[in-house]
């Protein structure tokens, strides 16, 4: 067996860092309005409408769905930002749980600011790009915080998950 | 089969990673010393030495190696610390070309472990570390671009080539 951590179990992380920061953020309403210049979002709230747009733009891409434009999607509230995740994961499942689904398809993709060589991905890994690439903000935007002085105390780390023993 | 990313993957990926910021600082190497309140690190080189040191440990309890004391780690140069994450990549290459491990067995013992906490299998333990630099890259890539020095460090997994 080729040791591997599913997408299923990543999936779940993932949702356990969206709720940590949904519950977190609902409880510091002022935090959203916090300077953040990470990914050029100028305010937090910014940054996290990138993550779940992010995770709901992908979703759409890896199952050959249109994309909705960035620009069409809601800029807040919280719970509208917080429903781009919802709809993410509920598309991420349904792919998840559907055994004709190829996760090895190759997608190429329109973007030019890409190099050449990475326009082409399989869907496995678009999968993994967009679910990392969540973890991956959220770890800027809990050392933002605490830098700012208004520590989180997300525990973000893979060894803190319930998603696998 | 189920869709997964391999630890193979993930380790290659992590590869890519420690050598950008490898190449980088050693072409940077005044960013060593930019405060880092990260971790409770006071600069960047305390921030590196902890995540490189963060993966030798790990690289060790996996592989049922003493533990090189925390106080033992070198603080510096950057080469010594980057000799942490060679010296941790050959142990989980060792695992991962180990035929006999038990990759779902709740085996995994480390020192800090609390009594409430259940031993994690060897599969979660390396992915949390592959995913702690990770996430640990993400940050200094922001903490080095506020303080006025963008890296270019594209750290996202769509840029990686382990995989297709």
């Amino acid at each position: 067996m080729t040791p591997a951590i599913t997408l299923k179990e990543l999936l779940i992380w993932n949702h356990e860092s969206a709720d940590f920061w949904k519950a977190h953020l609902d409880a510091n309403p002022a935090l959203l309005e916090l300077p953040c210049s990470i990914d050029n979002s100028g305010v937090v709230q910014e940054l996290v409408r990138h993550i779940w747009v992010a995770e709901l733009r992908w979703a759409q891409c890896i199952a050959g769905l249109p994309m909705v434009p960035r620009a069409d999607l809601p800029k807040g509230p919280l719970s509208t930002l917080f429903d781009m995740h919802e709809e993410f994961a509920k598309t991420f499942r349904a792919l998840l749980d559907d055994p004709a689904h190829d996760w090895e398809l190759v997608v190429t993709l329109p973007y030019e600011w890409l190099p050449t060589h990475l326009r082409n991905a399989s869907r496995r890994k678009l999968a993994g790009h967009v679910l990392f690439h969540s973890q991956r903000h959220y770890a800027q935007l809990a050392t933002h915080l605490r830098t700012a002085g208004f520590p989180s105390e997300f525990l973000g780390d893979f060894i803190f998950s319930s998603a696998l023993a | 089969m189920t869709p997964a990313i391999t630890l193979e993957e993930l380790l290659a990926w992590n590869q890519e990673s420690s050598d950008f910021w490898k190449a980088h600082l050693d072409a940077n190497p005044a960013l060593l010393e930019l405060p880092c309140g990260i971790g409770g690190n006071a600069h960047v080189q305390a921030f590196v030495r902890h995540i490189w040191g963060a993966e030798l440990v790990w690289s060790q309890i996996l592989t049922g190696q003493p533990i090189t004391d925390y106080d033992v780690w070198p603080d510096g140069p950057l080469d010594a610390l980057f000799d942490l994450h060679i010296q941790a990549v050959r142990n989980f290459r060792s695992l991962l070309n180990n035929p006999t491990i038990g990759w779902d067995a709740m085996t995994v013992h480390y020192p800090w472990r609390k009594p409430d906490q259940p031993k994690p299998t060897p599969r979660k333990a390396l992915a949390h570390i592959l995913f702690h630099s990770q996430r640990h890259w993400a940050q200094l890539s922001t903490l080095v671009r506020a303080a006025g020095f963008p890296s270019g460090f594209l750290g996202d997994f769509l840029f990686s080539t382990a995989l297709p």
